[in-house]
């Protein structure tokens, strides 16, 4: 798997400073990258197309900065990891008004930089998609398992719901459990799994799944928590 | 002592070993699964045999094989549950005082409704398991209000009260079956039966009682110790507060004077070194705006600590987001992961190596507040609270415990890990305006 960098630094002599890491670290990490270089922040922000896995950036740059070019960048594509690279630790821990929540501080020391580039790329490689093929009247689907909101067991059917529809398939919540566990999945009362990813809140012993509140049962909530907080501290960019 | 009919000994049997059982089920097991069923089945056999086959005894030796089978169930209790052998004993007492009770409680209502045991076998083993059923039930109940008292280490004291409750209940129960001529004796065989069951149960409620008491006490202990570190963590919160209140006026101090140089000196070289400190200067005023005072200023304190140590701290926080929390509940949340990190990362050799991160940032409908810091070697865990090197153990704990408190205040959940070279504390907290 390629992964594909970009960096954004005015300095020339930055510039290849980072490279230089970037290519120690494809060597001991056994990774590749493609990586791209622009000298501001407007080129890569300009006519942006989320080409980008991680985008390495300068704050401080002449024509713009390294926040507006980030601003930029997310409203096309709120995936990429963005880290900044900077000295102006005043403007880095702003980073969450773009959903940047790592910067390395220059002078970069290559230890910290590839540890923190490894730590990206982990959470990077656990925002995979997946896909779950189940069986409907008449077929079978292929879901993309990020478009599954919660699955509930009725009878002895399960119900998938996605954002705007529900696909019905034999087979017991138990078995799916185990298939769906490790994608991000937790049981949140006796007859209902729901995807982490989509838990906008909890309120009052419920959970707020796509608009919808699923009570978490009592024995399950702690469970339940712990696997969101570990699961959102994962995911983030 | 034999002038009538006394409880058949593998009742007896059967009802110590489920009274272990109970204790044992409410513990932190060392087996489980078919080893767990294995043991059981053992421990039921040993004790059934042991008091099937010492029914017949001589009186002299009735005493040490009550003792033996009493040791029998310490050892059950013992090898099952993952605990300390002063609570096992506790627990121990518990389960053969129930057991005396459940036993006792059984045979006086079997005899009640078949005085001369005649009921046929199958009745018989299904009235059992039915009293059993009900006791033992009711004896569960206790894991729901009571956890804590299996959970703690008892003291050599409170085991020994709690011995001499056991002793004393079962001396005064059956002083009776073995002789005859005592001021404590009933005169007929159901009056002696009755009287049995009432100072079983009287000694079970006072055990119990003991059980609510030693739990009460640790949980108030508990409290007190946190809130002692709530307290220092907010103390430590006001010092910082002040001296950076004074760091900041002597940099204002700092810049006036530097703007007296410039005006003596002319030499262009100077001036230029003189921006570059202007800039730092002014470069560490603004620092640390994360949009909350408290936070603020403990990462103000912690970093000038960390800077001064090698260790590199950074962070990304919207400090706004912790608005609804109060000052002395962000003090000791982020004063203890900081302490806590940075305890960590002074024991590692490689300054480079030294690096904590932080993160506060709203995820949907809830705050991450995220503290990662790098470590080597191995980080043991007590529970889920990783043990500490420092000197002073008996207080290590109430830090993260306390931290883990407040953020179940605010129906938060903590969650701390050690993986791939990271130390890793992260908290998740709803955010209250979401509704």
């Amino acid at each position: 798997m390629v992964i594909n960098i970009a960096v954004v630094e005015d300095e020339i002599e930055y510039s290849n400073h980072i490279k230089e890491y970037l290519h120690r670290y494809e060597k001991e990490y056994g990774e590749t990258f493609h990586i791209s270089t622009f000298r501001d922040g407007d080129e890569i922000a300009l006519g942006y197309k989320s080409q980008y896995d991680i985008i390495l950036m300068d704050i401080q740059m002449q024509f713009m900065d390294g926040m507006r070019a980030a601003e930029k960048i997310r409203e096309v594509d709120t995936e990429v990891i963005i880290i900044f690279i900077t000295n102006m630790t005043q403007y880095a821990i702003k980073g969450y008004q773009v959903d940047a929540l790592d910067y390395v501080l220059k002078p970069i020391d290559y230890f910290s930089f590839s540890t923190r580039l490894e730590r990206a790329i982990g959470r990077m490689k656990n925002r995979v998609r997946h896909y779950i093929t189940i069986s409907v009247k008449g077929g079978t689907v292929k879901l993309d398992i990020s478009d599954v909101c919660y699955i509930e067991s009725q009878r002895h059917n399960l119900v998938y719901h996605t954002r705007d529809s529900q696909y019905v398939t034999t087979a017991t919540l138990k078995d799916t459990e185990e298939k769906v566990y490790r994608l991000g999945f937790c049981r949140a009362n006796k007859g209902c799994l729901i995807n982490l990813e989509h838990v906008d809140g909890v309120w009052e012993g419920c959970a707020r799944v796509n608009g919808e509140n699923i009570p978490l049962s009592r024995s399950r909530r702690n469970a339940f928590m712990e696997a969101l907080t570990n699961y959102v501290s994962e995911v983030i960019k | 002592m034999d002038t009538f009919a006394d409880i058949p000994r593998i009742y007896t049997a059967v009802a110590e070993w489920a009274a272990c059982l109970v204790y044992i089920l409410m513990m932190k097991r060392r087996f489980k699964g078919v080893m767990f069923a294995g043991i059981a089945l053992a421990a039921l056999i040993i004790q059934s045999l042991f008091l099937v086959l010492t029914d017949e005894v001589i009186i002299v030796l009735w005493i040490p094989c009550m003792i033996v089978a009493v040791l029998l169930m310490y050892l059950f209790i013992y090898i099952c549950g993952e605990r300390s052998k002063t609570t096992a004993g506790f627990l121990c007492v518990k389960a053969f005082v129930l057991a005396e009770f459940a036993a006792a409680f059984e045979w006086q209502i079997y005899r009640f409704f078949w005085p001369e045991d005649e009921a046929p076998v199958w009745i018989r083993g299904l009235f059992l398991v039915a009293i059993y059923g009900v006791v033992f039930g009711l004896a569960w109940l206790e894991k729901r209000y009571y956890p804590e008292h299996v959970h703690v280490r008892i003291s050599r004291r409170e085991l020994m009260s709690a011995i001499i409750i056991g002793v004393a209940v079962f001396t005064i129960s059956n002083i009776s079956f073995i002789s005859s001529n005592t001021p404590f004796r009933g005169r007929y065989e159901y009056e002696i039966r009755l009287m049995r069951m009432l100072v079983d149960l009287g000694g079970l409620a006072i055990l119990y009682a003991q059980s609510i008491q030693i739990s009460e006490l640790r949980v108030r202990r508990e409290l007190e110790a946190m809130h002692n570190d709530l307290y220092s963590q907010y103390q430590q919160y006001q010092q910082m507060k002040d001296s950076i209140e004074m760091l900041s006026q002597k940099h204002h101090d700092f810049k006036h004077q530097i703007g007296l140089l410039r005006i003596m000196d002319s030499d262009e070289k100077r001036n230029a070194y003189l921006d570059e400190i202007e800039k730092e200067v002014g470069f560490h005023e603004i620092q640390n705006k994360t949009g909350n005072h408290v936070l603020d200023t403990i990462l103000a304190g912690k970093a000038m600590y960390c800077s001064r140590n090698n260790i590199k701290l950074t962070y990304v926080a919207d400090g706004k987001l912790l608005s609804f929390m109060s000052t002395m509940d962000i003090c000791s949340i982020f004063g203890n992961v900081l302490e806590n990190a940075i305890e960590c990362e002074e024991k590692i050799e490689d300054v480079k190596k030294r690096l904590i991160h932080l993160t506060v940032s709203a995820q949907k409908g809830f705050v991450l507040i995220k503290v990662e810091n790098y470590f080597e070697g191995q980080i043991e865990f007590t529970g889920d609270i990783p043990k500490t090197r420092k000197k002073d153990k008996r207080n290590h704990g109430y830090g993260i415990k306390s931290m883990k408190h407040i953020a179940e205040k605010y129906n938060g959940t903590t969650t701390i890990s050690a993986a791939k070279k990271w130390f890793e504390v992260k908290i998740l907290i709803p955010l209250p305006e979401q509704v």
